[in-house]
């Protein structure tokens, strides 16, 4: 590694300089260090897994039906282990950074605690009204809970859907005008393999921003 | 009238898929358009305009995903 790089390792800079400009850009320049290793790994798994689907061979040569080669995002597990661990970091990058206090998005009791204060010293409307909204807050946790969760679903969902809708697609055209026509599509599943690749990685960082710097609500 | 149980499969298919993408693409058109009216009136913030654009039109688009997951799932499993 020399400090003033020159040929392959400047090249490699160069496109480390990008990608960290790009997170910067949604995160903050103080966060985008710690998020780059995930952003960046989970961009280039699937985006070589994406393209890899595109050289021939790949869906074509069939071994007892089934085919010998497939693009790993077409199968549901890969982009299900991705999404895993993408949510799991995007927690773990919330407590870290803001500790227990980022439970409270999700359960906001301290209209409780009024409540049980303004009965303490007998007012027993202001006790109601405080009851009242800790209910509606209570509702409203839960429901940015199962937000949280779904997102594991949305995750796998948009990467494999595209993926294999791709793959079925090319086929499908393939299979119907076999001459001209399977090359445009061909380009438009490398596109698409970019987007989705792009999408994911910058879905991360945003969600994880969001975990990072949402305290007022 | 009977309807056989694979013609009710055919046309719950139809049906989902072709109900389930209009709310999808009316979305992503509204998107679309509102980044080129940004696009119009601040040409400089063009980065940030096109990155959120991207984004932005992932999440509609997830949408019609699972339509399309439930579809060959109707097909295929049912």
């Amino acid at each position: 590694m020399a400090l003033v790089p020159g040929g392959l390792q400047n090249a490699l800079e160069y496109l480390c300089e990008i990608a960290g400009s790009f997170i910067e850009e949604m995160v903050g320049k103080e966060h985008e260090r710690r998020m780059f290793p995930l952003i960046m790994s989970v961009f280039l798994f699937v985006l070589v897994n994406a393209w890899l689907g595109l050289l021939p061979g790949f869906e074509t040569i069939k071994l007892n039906g089934e085919p010998l080669l497939r693009s790993a995002n077409t199968d549901i597990n890969v982009p299900l282990m991705l999404a895993v661990v993408c949510v799991l970091m995007i927690e773990y990058w919330g407590l870290r950074s803001r500790g227990l206090g980022y439970l409270k998005s999700f359960f906001d009791l301290h209209h409780f605690l009024s409540a049980a204060q303004s009965i303490r010293h007998g007012y027993v409307r202001d006790c109601m009204t405080n009851l009242f909204y800790g209910g509606i807050y209570l509702f409203v946790g839960f429901l940015e809970l199962l937000g949280h969760a779904v997102r594991v679903l949305s995750f796998s969902f948009r990467l494999f859907g595209n993926m294999t809708a791709g793959v079925v697609l090319t086929s499908v055209a393939l299979f119907l005008v076999p001459l001209v026509l399977p090359s445009l599509f061909y380009g438009l599943e490398a596109l698409f393999g970019l987007v989705q690749a792009v999408v994911f990685a910058g879905l991360t960082a945003v969600f994880g921003y969001a975990a990072i710097s949402s305290a007022e609500h | 009238m009977e309807i056989s149980a694979e013609v009710a499969k055919l046309l719950a298919v139809g049906f989902t898929m072709g109900f389930g993408a209009l709310g999808p693409a009316i979305g992503i058109g509204l998107i679309g358009r509102g980044a080129m009216d940004a696009l119009g009136r601040n040409p400089e913030a063009r980065g940030p305009i096109l990155t959120n654009m991207i984004l932005a039109i992932a999440f509609a688009e997830a949408v019609a995903i699972y339509v399309l997951i439930v579809s060959i799932l109707l097909i295929f499993v049912v």
